[in-house]
Protein backbone atom coordinates (compact mmCIF):
# COMPACT_ATOMS: atom_id res chain seq x y z
CA UNK A 1 0.00 0.00 0.00
CA UNK A 2 2.63 2.53 0.64
CA UNK A 3 4.30 2.13 -2.64
CA UNK A 4 0.99 2.01 -4.50
CA UNK A 5 1.45 6.01 -6.23
CA UNK A 6 -1.52 7.37 -7.92
CA UNK A 7 0.89 9.07 -10.16
CA UNK A 8 4.63 9.19 -10.45
CA UNK A 9 6.58 11.64 -8.27
CA UNK A 10 9.98 13.03 -9.10
CA UNK A 11 11.36 11.71 -6.10
CA UNK A 12 14.73 12.19 -7.76
CA UNK A 13 14.59 15.90 -8.08
CA UNK A 14 13.52 16.63 -4.46
CA UNK A 15 16.62 15.30 -3.18
CA UNK A 16 17.30 17.18 -0.02
CA UNK A 17 14.54 16.28 1.78
CA UNK A 18 13.57 12.76 3.56
CA UNK A 19 11.81 11.11 0.71
CA UNK A 20 11.04 7.59 2.35
CA UNK A 21 8.84 7.15 5.45
CA UNK A 22 10.73 6.51 8.38
CA UNK A 23 9.61 4.27 11.81
CA UNK A 24 9.11 6.46 15.17
CA UNK A 25 10.74 5.05 18.66
CA UNK A 26 9.60 5.74 21.80
CA UNK A 27 11.70 4.73 25.17
CA UNK A 28 10.41 5.03 27.98
CA UNK A 29 9.07 8.58 27.25
CA UNK A 30 7.45 10.56 30.40
CA UNK A 31 6.76 14.05 30.86
CA UNK A 32 6.49 16.10 33.71
CA UNK A 33 5.16 19.66 33.80
CA UNK A 34 6.36 21.76 36.61
CA UNK A 35 4.50 24.55 37.97
CA UNK A 36 4.91 27.01 41.17
CA UNK A 37 2.27 24.98 43.24
CA UNK A 38 2.77 21.27 41.73
CA UNK A 39 4.30 18.91 39.71
CA UNK A 40 2.34 17.22 37.26
CA UNK A 41 3.13 13.95 35.48
CA UNK A 42 0.76 13.59 32.14
CA UNK A 43 2.61 10.78 30.75
CA UNK A 44 5.06 8.03 31.79
CA UNK A 45 6.62 4.82 30.47
CA UNK A 46 5.57 5.06 26.83
CA UNK A 47 7.60 2.50 24.90
CA UNK A 48 6.22 2.10 21.07
CA UNK A 49 7.66 1.02 17.88
CA UNK A 50 5.87 2.37 15.01
CA UNK A 51 7.36 0.81 11.53
CA UNK A 52 8.09 3.02 8.82
CA UNK A 53 4.94 3.83 6.43
CA UNK A 54 2.27 3.06 9.07
CA UNK A 55 -0.75 5.36 9.64
CA UNK A 56 -1.26 5.02 13.28
CA UNK A 57 -3.88 6.74 14.98
CA UNK A 58 -3.76 8.05 18.84
CA UNK A 59 -6.84 7.77 20.92
CA UNK A 60 -7.62 8.64 24.34
CA UNK A 61 -9.87 11.25 26.59
CA UNK A 62 -9.24 15.07 27.10
CA UNK A 63 -5.72 16.19 28.64
CA UNK A 64 -4.12 12.46 28.50
CA UNK A 65 -1.16 13.63 26.76
CA UNK A 66 -1.80 12.65 22.87
CA UNK A 67 -0.65 16.19 21.83
CA UNK A 68 2.44 16.33 24.05
CA UNK A 69 3.32 12.99 22.89
CA UNK A 70 2.83 14.18 19.15
CA UNK A 71 5.10 17.47 19.96
CA UNK A 72 7.90 15.26 21.01
CA UNK A 73 8.39 13.85 17.92
CA UNK A 74 8.49 17.39 16.27
CA UNK A 75 10.82 18.58 19.11
CA UNK A 76 8.32 21.39 19.72
CA UNK A 77 8.24 19.74 23.17
CA UNK A 78 11.18 17.38 25.09
CA UNK A 79 10.35 14.51 27.28
CA UNK A 80 11.74 15.08 30.74
CA UNK A 81 12.43 11.38 30.57
CA UNK A 82 13.28 8.77 28.14
CA UNK A 83 13.97 9.29 24.47
CA UNK A 84 12.26 9.76 21.20
CA UNK A 85 13.94 8.64 17.77
CA UNK A 86 12.43 8.90 14.02
CA UNK A 87 14.47 6.27 12.25
CA UNK A 88 17.83 6.10 13.60
CA UNK A 89 18.22 9.66 15.10
CA UNK A 90 17.12 11.39 18.32
CA UNK A 91 14.68 13.91 18.64
CA UNK A 92 16.68 16.73 20.37
CA UNK A 93 15.89 20.04 18.70
CA UNK A 94 13.09 21.42 16.40
CA UNK A 95 13.01 18.16 13.91
CA UNK A 96 12.74 18.38 10.42
CA UNK A 97 12.34 14.85 9.37
CA UNK A 98 8.82 15.86 10.76
CA UNK A 99 6.06 18.22 9.71
CA UNK A 100 3.10 19.35 11.73
CA UNK A 101 -0.36 19.47 10.50
CA UNK A 102 -2.30 21.58 13.64
CA UNK A 103 -5.95 21.03 14.83
CA UNK A 104 -6.16 24.79 12.82
CA UNK A 105 -4.66 25.73 10.02
CA UNK A 106 -2.42 28.51 11.27
CA UNK A 107 -1.60 30.40 8.13
CA UNK A 108 -0.12 33.18 7.10
CA UNK A 109 -2.65 35.84 6.17
CA UNK A 110 -0.05 37.90 4.07
CA UNK A 111 0.45 35.20 1.76
CA UNK A 112 -1.68 33.33 -0.93
CA UNK A 113 -2.01 29.92 -1.07
CA UNK A 114 0.82 28.69 -2.79
CA UNK A 115 3.33 30.57 -0.86
CA UNK A 116 1.86 29.47 2.31
CA UNK A 117 2.72 25.68 0.97
CA UNK A 118 5.67 26.54 -0.57
CA UNK A 119 6.77 27.95 3.54
CA UNK A 120 6.62 23.88 4.23
CA UNK A 121 9.20 22.94 1.23
CA UNK A 122 12.48 21.65 2.71
CA UNK A 123 15.52 24.05 3.26
CA UNK A 124 17.53 23.45 -0.19
CA UNK A 125 15.13 22.56 -2.34
CA UNK A 126 15.79 23.80 -5.95
CA UNK A 127 13.16 26.61 -6.90
CA UNK A 128 12.20 24.51 -10.19
CA UNK A 129 11.85 21.23 -7.99
CA UNK A 130 9.59 23.32 -5.51
CA UNK A 131 7.22 24.47 -8.19
CA UNK A 132 7.13 21.06 -9.31
CA UNK A 133 5.58 20.15 -5.97
CA UNK A 134 3.67 22.29 -5.71
CA UNK A 135 1.89 21.92 -8.65
CA UNK A 136 1.52 18.75 -7.57
CA UNK A 137 0.65 19.57 -4.25
CA UNK A 138 -2.02 21.65 -5.32
CA UNK A 139 -3.43 19.17 -7.55
CA UNK A 140 -4.03 16.29 -5.17
CA UNK A 141 -5.72 18.57 -2.71
CA UNK A 142 -8.07 20.34 -5.25
CA UNK A 143 -6.36 23.52 -5.08
CA UNK A 144 -5.29 24.19 -7.97
CA UNK A 145 -8.24 27.08 -8.73
CA UNK A 146 -7.50 28.58 -5.35
CA UNK A 147 -3.38 28.63 -5.61
CA UNK A 148 -3.38 32.45 -5.95
CA UNK A 149 -6.23 33.38 -3.48
CA UNK A 150 -5.48 34.76 0.43
CA UNK A 151 -6.21 32.69 3.01
CA UNK A 152 -9.55 34.89 4.38
CA UNK A 153 -10.75 33.76 0.80
CA UNK A 154 -10.93 30.40 1.04
CA UNK A 155 -13.25 28.14 3.23
CA UNK A 156 -12.10 26.47 6.75
CA UNK A 157 -12.10 22.65 4.57
CA UNK A 158 -9.94 24.38 2.29
CA UNK A 159 -7.21 26.22 4.77
CA UNK A 160 -7.14 22.73 6.51
CA UNK A 161 -6.23 20.82 3.22
CA UNK A 162 -3.70 23.84 2.43
CA UNK A 163 -2.33 23.03 5.41
CA UNK A 164 -2.04 19.72 5.14
CA UNK A 165 -0.20 20.15 1.73
CA UNK A 166 2.00 22.69 3.67
CA UNK A 167 3.26 19.97 5.35
CA UNK A 168 3.90 17.24 2.52
CA UNK A 169 5.87 19.94 0.72
CA UNK A 170 8.61 19.06 2.96
CA UNK A 171 8.28 15.63 2.00
CA UNK A 172 8.32 14.10 6.06
CA UNK A 173 9.48 11.23 7.32
CA UNK A 174 6.64 11.52 9.76
CA UNK A 175 3.74 13.14 9.06
CA UNK A 176 2.11 14.63 12.44
CA UNK A 177 -1.71 15.37 12.52
CA UNK A 178 -2.82 16.64 15.53
CA UNK A 179 -6.83 16.77 14.95
CA UNK A 180 -6.27 17.90 11.99
CA UNK A 181 -10.00 17.94 10.97
CA UNK A 182 -11.46 18.32 14.74
CA UNK A 183 -12.65 21.71 14.05
CA UNK A 184 -14.19 21.13 10.15
CA UNK A 185 -18.39 20.22 10.09
CA UNK A 186 -19.34 16.84 9.57
CA UNK A 187 -18.99 16.45 5.47
CA UNK A 188 -15.52 17.87 5.29
CA UNK A 189 -14.21 15.87 7.88
CA UNK A 190 -15.34 12.57 5.52
CA UNK A 191 -14.06 14.26 2.50
CA UNK A 192 -10.41 15.06 4.05
CA UNK A 193 -10.35 11.36 5.75
CA UNK A 194 -10.69 9.95 2.26
CA UNK A 195 -7.80 12.74 0.80
CA UNK A 196 -5.52 11.64 3.60
CA UNK A 197 -5.41 7.94 2.49
CA UNK A 198 -5.17 9.04 -1.20
CA UNK A 199 -2.09 11.09 0.00
CA UNK A 200 -0.61 8.58 1.88
CA UNK A 201 -1.11 5.93 -1.11
CA UNK A 202 0.87 9.23 -2.87
CA UNK A 203 3.16 9.50 -0.37
CA UNK A 204 5.41 7.00 1.42
CA UNK A 205 5.35 8.47 5.00
CA UNK A 206 5.03 7.43 8.25
CA UNK A 207 1.27 9.08 9.65
CA UNK A 208 1.08 9.95 13.35
CA UNK A 209 -2.37 11.17 13.86
CA UNK A 210 -4.05 12.46 17.34
CA UNK A 211 -7.96 12.18 17.09
CA UNK A 212 -11.33 12.13 19.60
CA UNK A 213 -12.72 10.07 16.90
CA UNK A 214 -13.09 6.41 17.34
CA UNK A 215 -14.97 5.86 14.26
CA UNK A 216 -11.78 8.32 12.44
CA UNK A 217 -9.34 6.60 13.57
CA UNK A 218 -10.69 2.85 12.77
CA UNK A 219 -11.54 4.01 9.12
CA UNK A 220 -8.09 5.77 8.34
CA UNK A 221 -6.00 3.83 10.47
CA UNK A 222 -3.77 0.44 10.47
CA UNK A 223 -3.09 1.02 14.30
CA UNK A 224 -4.88 2.32 16.96
CA UNK A 225 -3.39 3.23 20.28
CA UNK A 226 -4.77 4.31 23.27
CA UNK A 227 -3.54 6.52 25.70
CA UNK A 228 -4.91 6.43 29.29
CA UNK A 229 -4.81 5.77 33.15
CA UNK A 230 -4.06 2.54 34.34
CA UNK A 231 -6.17 1.82 37.98
CA UNK A 232 -5.43 4.17 40.50
CA UNK A 233 -2.43 6.08 38.35
CA UNK A 234 -2.34 10.13 38.01
CA UNK A 235 -0.09 10.23 34.51
CA UNK A 236 -1.52 8.15 31.30
CA UNK A 237 0.59 5.73 29.52
CA UNK A 238 -0.27 3.18 26.69
CA UNK A 239 -3.23 1.28 27.75
CA UNK A 240 -4.49 -0.18 24.53
CA UNK A 241 -2.61 -1.01 21.03
CA UNK A 242 -4.63 -2.60 18.25
CA UNK A 243 -3.93 -3.54 14.88
CA UNK A 244 -6.03 -2.90 12.16
CA UNK A 245 -5.57 -5.50 8.82
CA UNK A 246 -8.68 -4.76 7.48
CA UNK A 247 -8.18 -3.30 3.37
CA UNK A 248 -9.61 0.26 2.61
CA UNK A 249 -12.16 1.38 2.43
CA UNK A 250 -13.44 -0.04 5.66
CA UNK A 251 -17.19 -0.80 5.94
CA UNK A 252 -18.09 0.77 9.66
CA UNK A 253 -21.02 -2.15 9.73
CA UNK A 254 -18.20 -4.81 9.53
CA UNK A 255 -18.76 -7.10 12.79
CA UNK A 256 -15.20 -6.67 13.81
CA UNK A 257 -15.26 -2.86 13.10
CA UNK A 258 -18.39 -2.67 15.59
CA UNK A 259 -16.93 -5.20 18.10
CA UNK A 260 -13.52 -2.93 17.82
CA UNK A 261 -15.85 0.17 18.18
CA UNK A 262 -16.94 -0.99 21.37
CA UNK A 263 -14.22 -2.39 23.00
CA UNK A 264 -12.48 1.41 22.20
CA UNK A 265 -14.82 3.39 23.25
CA UNK A 266 -15.43 1.50 26.14
CA UNK A 267 -11.48 2.22 27.21
CA UNK A 268 -12.07 5.85 26.71
CA UNK A 269 -14.89 5.62 29.46
CA UNK A 270 -18.44 5.82 27.17
CA UNK A 271 -21.07 3.50 27.76
CA UNK A 272 -21.78 1.98 24.38
CA UNK A 273 -25.22 0.91 24.82
CA UNK A 274 -26.30 4.31 23.65
CA UNK A 275 -24.13 4.79 21.42
CA UNK B 1 -66.03 40.42 12.04
CA UNK B 2 -62.31 39.86 11.45
CA UNK B 3 -62.06 40.49 7.81
CA UNK B 4 -61.90 44.54 8.30
CA UNK B 5 -58.99 43.97 11.01
CA UNK B 6 -56.93 41.78 9.04
CA UNK B 7 -57.09 44.24 6.11
CA UNK B 8 -55.89 47.19 8.01
CA UNK B 9 -53.39 45.25 9.31
CA UNK B 10 -52.33 44.11 5.82
CA UNK B 11 -52.41 47.97 5.31
CA UNK B 12 -49.56 48.65 7.74
CA UNK B 13 -47.58 46.04 7.01
CA UNK B 14 -47.28 47.00 3.83
CA UNK B 15 -46.68 50.71 4.28
CA UNK B 16 -44.17 49.67 6.72
CA UNK B 17 -42.38 47.94 4.19
CA UNK B 18 -42.46 50.65 1.70
CA UNK B 19 -41.21 52.78 4.85
CA UNK B 20 -38.33 50.14 4.75
CA UNK B 21 -37.33 50.29 1.41
CA UNK B 22 -37.20 54.40 1.22
CA UNK B 23 -33.28 55.58 2.38
CA UNK B 24 -33.84 57.29 5.68
CA UNK B 25 -32.55 60.66 5.70
CA UNK B 26 -28.87 59.66 6.80
CA UNK B 27 -28.37 57.41 3.99
CA UNK B 28 -29.82 59.46 1.79
CA UNK B 29 -26.75 62.60 2.40
CA UNK B 30 -24.20 59.63 2.69
CA UNK B 31 -24.89 58.59 -1.18
CA UNK B 32 -22.61 62.36 -1.35
CA UNK B 33 -19.08 62.33 -2.54
CA UNK B 34 -17.79 62.04 1.03
CA UNK B 35 -15.19 64.66 0.56
CA UNK B 36 -18.16 67.21 -0.24
CA UNK B 37 -19.48 66.25 3.23
CA UNK B 38 -16.22 66.43 4.81
CA UNK B 39 -16.45 70.21 3.59
CA UNK B 40 -19.82 71.34 5.17
CA UNK B 41 -18.44 71.89 8.85
CA UNK B 42 -15.51 73.96 7.53
CA UNK B 43 -17.58 76.20 5.50
CA UNK B 44 -20.61 76.21 7.81
CA UNK B 45 -17.41 77.84 10.18
CA UNK B 46 -16.27 80.05 8.24
CA UNK B 47 -19.37 81.13 7.10
CA UNK B 48 -20.30 82.05 11.04
CA UNK B 49 -17.03 83.50 11.51
CA UNK B 50 -17.22 85.84 8.48
CA UNK B 51 -21.05 86.95 9.88
CA UNK B 52 -20.22 87.47 13.72
CA UNK B 53 -16.74 89.59 12.15
CA UNK B 54 -18.76 91.81 9.76
CA UNK B 55 -21.86 92.35 11.68
CA UNK B 56 -20.20 93.88 15.00
CA UNK B 57 -20.75 90.72 17.09
CA UNK B 58 -17.61 90.27 17.76
CA UNK B 59 -15.23 93.03 18.14
CA UNK B 60 -12.19 93.27 15.56
CA UNK B 61 -9.61 92.97 17.80
CA UNK B 62 -10.77 89.95 19.20
CA UNK B 63 -11.35 87.89 16.03
CA UNK B 64 -10.30 89.23 12.33
CA UNK B 65 -12.64 88.69 9.63
CA UNK B 66 -11.87 85.90 7.30
CA UNK B 67 -10.81 88.14 4.93
CA UNK B 68 -8.14 89.68 6.95
CA UNK B 69 -6.48 86.57 7.85
CA UNK B 70 -6.18 85.59 3.71
CA UNK B 71 -4.71 88.89 3.43
CA UNK B 72 -2.24 88.09 6.20
CA UNK B 73 -1.62 85.02 4.67
CA UNK B 74 -0.96 86.76 1.13
CA UNK B 75 1.32 89.60 2.74
CA UNK B 76 3.27 87.46 4.55
CA UNK B 77 3.58 84.99 0.78
CA UNK B 78 4.64 88.03 -0.90
CA UNK B 79 7.55 88.87 1.57
CA UNK B 80 8.84 85.11 1.03
CA UNK B 81 8.02 84.78 4.98
CA UNK B 82 5.35 82.30 4.82
CA UNK B 83 7.53 79.72 2.75
CA UNK B 84 10.40 80.50 4.93
CA UNK B 85 8.42 79.35 7.95
CA UNK B 86 6.56 76.72 6.68
CA UNK B 87 9.46 74.97 5.39
CA UNK B 88 11.82 75.20 8.03
CA UNK B 89 8.86 73.68 10.20
CA UNK B 90 8.29 70.99 7.39
CA UNK B 91 11.89 69.92 7.68
CA UNK B 92 12.07 69.71 11.46
CA UNK B 93 9.11 67.82 11.69
CA UNK B 94 10.27 65.53 9.03
CA UNK B 95 13.95 64.81 10.06
CA UNK B 96 12.90 64.41 13.57
CA UNK B 97 10.10 61.97 12.79
CA UNK B 98 12.30 59.93 10.64
CA UNK B 99 14.99 59.74 13.14
CA UNK B 100 12.86 59.79 16.14
CA UNK B 101 10.23 56.71 14.49
CA UNK B 102 13.48 54.90 13.29
CA UNK B 103 14.91 54.50 16.95
CA UNK B 104 11.65 53.35 17.76
CA UNK B 105 11.04 50.62 15.82
CA UNK B 106 14.62 49.78 16.37
CA UNK B 107 13.83 49.65 20.42
CA UNK B 108 10.41 48.49 20.03
CA UNK B 109 11.15 45.67 17.43
CA UNK B 110 14.57 44.64 20.56
CA UNK B 111 11.98 45.38 23.68
CA UNK B 112 9.36 43.23 21.52
CA UNK B 113 11.19 40.06 20.67
CA UNK B 114 13.60 39.90 23.31
CA UNK B 115 12.89 38.75 27.05
CA UNK B 116 15.80 40.17 28.05
CA UNK B 117 15.58 43.89 26.09
CA UNK B 118 12.27 43.44 27.63
CA UNK B 119 13.39 43.01 31.47
CA UNK B 120 16.88 45.50 31.16
CA UNK B 121 14.79 48.63 28.98
CA UNK B 122 10.92 48.85 29.68
CA UNK B 123 11.29 50.58 32.86
CA UNK B 124 13.74 52.89 31.75
CA UNK B 125 12.37 53.76 28.53
CA UNK B 126 8.47 53.96 30.30
CA UNK B 127 9.99 56.57 32.74
CA UNK B 128 11.63 58.27 30.21
CA UNK B 129 8.19 58.41 28.34
CA UNK B 130 6.76 59.72 31.41
CA UNK B 131 8.70 63.11 31.37
CA UNK B 132 5.86 66.10 29.97
CA UNK B 133 7.45 66.99 27.08
CA UNK B 134 8.27 70.82 27.61
CA UNK B 135 10.84 69.56 30.90
CA UNK B 136 13.09 68.51 28.09
CA UNK B 137 13.40 71.80 26.57
CA UNK B 138 15.52 74.15 29.22
CA UNK B 139 18.05 71.06 28.93
CA UNK B 140 18.21 70.58 25.41
CA UNK B 141 18.84 74.71 24.87
CA UNK B 142 21.34 74.82 27.38
CA UNK B 143 23.33 71.48 25.78
CA UNK B 144 22.47 72.42 22.77
CA UNK B 145 21.97 76.32 22.27
CA UNK B 146 19.47 77.49 20.17
CA UNK B 147 19.81 76.00 17.00
CA UNK B 148 18.73 73.47 14.86
CA UNK B 149 19.87 70.64 16.95
CA UNK B 150 17.93 71.12 19.88
CA UNK B 151 14.89 71.29 18.48
CA UNK B 152 14.69 68.33 15.61
CA UNK B 153 16.19 65.87 19.46
CA UNK B 154 12.77 67.54 21.20
CA UNK B 155 10.72 65.79 17.76
CA UNK B 156 13.10 63.15 17.75
CA UNK B 157 12.03 62.44 21.50
CA UNK B 158 8.26 63.33 20.69
CA UNK B 159 8.10 60.49 17.82
CA UNK B 160 10.33 57.59 19.46
CA UNK B 161 7.56 56.70 21.82
CA UNK B 162 4.45 55.71 20.13
CA UNK B 163 6.75 54.24 17.42
CA UNK B 164 8.64 52.40 20.05
CA UNK B 165 5.25 51.58 21.89
CA UNK B 166 3.18 50.45 19.13
CA UNK B 167 5.64 48.31 17.73
CA UNK B 168 6.87 46.58 20.62
CA UNK B 169 3.38 45.68 22.21
CA UNK B 170 2.75 44.50 18.25
CA UNK B 171 5.59 42.27 18.62
CA UNK B 172 4.89 40.70 21.69
CA UNK B 173 0.96 40.07 20.48
CA UNK B 174 2.17 38.51 16.96
CA UNK B 175 -0.31 35.07 16.92
CA UNK B 176 1.47 32.73 18.98
CA UNK B 177 0.15 29.33 16.61
CA UNK B 178 1.58 31.12 13.96
CA UNK B 179 4.80 31.55 15.41
CA UNK B 180 4.98 27.70 17.00
CA UNK B 181 3.77 26.48 13.47
CA UNK B 182 6.38 28.62 11.40
CA UNK B 183 9.48 27.12 14.04
CA UNK B 184 7.80 23.27 13.64
CA UNK B 185 9.29 23.70 10.07
CA UNK B 186 12.72 24.83 10.95
CA UNK B 187 12.26 28.78 10.93
CA UNK B 188 14.19 30.39 14.08
CA UNK B 189 16.08 33.50 14.68
CA UNK B 190 16.07 35.75 11.67
CA UNK B 191 14.46 34.09 9.24
CA UNK B 192 11.37 34.04 12.17
CA UNK B 193 11.19 37.26 12.09
CA UNK B 194 11.50 37.97 8.86
CA UNK B 195 8.68 35.35 7.55
CA UNK B 196 6.39 35.72 10.09
CA UNK B 197 7.06 38.35 12.91
CA UNK B 198 7.65 41.13 11.06
CA UNK B 199 4.67 40.48 8.28
CA UNK B 200 2.83 40.69 11.22
CA UNK B 201 3.44 43.49 12.61
CA UNK B 202 3.37 45.84 9.31
CA UNK B 203 -0.14 47.08 10.10
CA UNK B 204 1.25 48.14 13.56
CA UNK B 205 3.76 50.20 12.27
CA UNK B 206 2.00 52.40 10.39
CA UNK B 207 -0.64 53.10 12.78
CA UNK B 208 2.47 53.72 15.30
CA UNK B 209 3.94 55.96 12.32
CA UNK B 210 0.89 58.04 12.30
CA UNK B 211 1.01 58.71 15.76
CA UNK B 212 4.50 59.47 16.03
CA UNK B 213 4.20 61.98 13.16
CA UNK B 214 1.23 63.78 15.27
CA UNK B 215 3.50 63.80 17.99
CA UNK B 216 6.12 65.24 16.19
CA UNK B 217 3.96 68.66 14.79
CA UNK B 218 2.88 68.77 18.59
CA UNK B 219 6.73 68.81 19.69
CA UNK B 220 7.36 71.18 17.20
CA UNK B 221 5.36 74.06 18.47
CA UNK B 222 6.71 72.94 21.46
CA UNK B 223 10.62 73.58 20.39
CA UNK B 224 9.49 76.50 18.21
CA UNK B 225 7.31 78.57 21.05
CA UNK B 226 10.31 78.54 23.08
CA UNK B 227 13.17 79.63 21.15
CA UNK B 228 13.41 80.12 17.55
CA UNK B 229 13.46 83.27 14.90
CA UNK B 230 11.69 81.29 11.63
CA UNK B 231 9.13 78.80 12.18
CA UNK B 232 5.83 78.29 12.44
CA UNK B 233 5.72 78.12 16.51
CA UNK B 234 8.05 81.43 15.85
CA UNK B 235 5.33 82.94 14.00
CA UNK B 236 2.73 82.08 16.31
CA UNK B 237 4.67 83.60 19.72
CA UNK B 238 5.50 86.53 17.17
CA UNK B 239 2.31 87.09 16.10
CA UNK B 240 1.08 87.32 19.81
CA UNK B 241 4.22 89.40 20.76
CA UNK B 242 2.67 91.91 18.04
CA UNK B 243 -0.68 91.92 18.66
CA UNK B 244 -1.12 90.05 14.95
CA UNK B 245 -4.09 87.76 15.77
CA UNK B 246 -5.10 87.64 11.59
CA UNK B 247 -1.13 85.96 11.93
CA UNK B 248 -1.98 83.71 14.82
CA UNK B 249 -5.00 82.39 13.12
CA UNK B 250 -3.49 81.97 10.22
CA UNK B 251 -0.32 79.77 11.49
CA UNK B 252 -3.00 77.66 13.79
CA UNK B 253 -5.06 77.11 10.46
CA UNK B 254 -1.87 75.97 8.49
CA UNK B 255 -1.01 73.89 11.50
CA UNK B 256 -4.14 72.26 11.13
CA UNK B 257 -3.68 71.88 6.96
CA UNK B 258 0.30 70.46 7.34
CA UNK B 259 -0.75 68.05 10.25
CA UNK B 260 -3.68 66.81 7.97
CA UNK B 261 -1.89 66.81 4.77
CA UNK B 262 0.96 64.80 6.11
CA UNK B 263 -1.17 62.18 8.19
CA UNK B 264 -3.53 61.85 5.17
CA UNK B 265 -0.47 60.31 2.93
CA UNK B 266 0.29 58.17 6.33
CA UNK B 267 -2.97 56.97 6.05
CA UNK B 268 -2.92 55.89 2.25
CA UNK B 269 -0.03 53.65 3.47
CA UNK B 270 -1.42 52.12 6.34
CA UNK B 271 -4.50 51.08 4.61
CA UNK B 272 -2.35 49.60 2.04
CA UNK B 273 -0.31 47.84 4.22
CA UNK B 274 -3.37 46.51 5.79
CA UNK B 275 -4.95 45.30 2.66
CA UNK B 276 -1.67 43.85 1.71
CA UNK B 277 -0.86 42.27 5.18
CA UNK B 278 -3.56 41.14 6.63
Amino acid sequence: MIMATAFALPQTEVATSASSALSVDFHNVSRTFTTKKEQRTVLADVNLHIEAGQVVAILGASGCGKSTLLRSVSGLDHPTGGAVFTGTREVNDINELCAVAFQEPRLLPWRSVRENIALGLAPGTSKPAGIELINQLLELTGLTHAADLRPREISGGMAQRVSLARALARRPGVLLLDEPFGALDALTRLKMQDLLLSIHASFPTTVLMVTHDVDEALTLADRVIVLGRANGQQSATVIEDLRLSAAHPRSHSDALFVTNRAHLLGLLGVDTANH
Amino acid sequence: MSTPTQISQAADGSSAAADRHKPGFAARILQAPKWLLSLILPVVIVAVWQYVTVSGIVAPWSLPTPGAVLAAAGELFQDGDLSKHVGISTQRVLLGFAIGSLLGLLFGALVGLSKLADALLSLSIGALRAVPSLAWVPLLVLWMKMGEDSKVTLIIIGAFFPAFTTVSLALRHVDAQLVEAARSFGFKGLNLLRTVQLPAVVPSIFSGLRLALAQAWLFLVAAELLGASMGLGFLLTDSQNNGRLDRLILTIILLAIFGKITDALLSVAERWAIRRWT
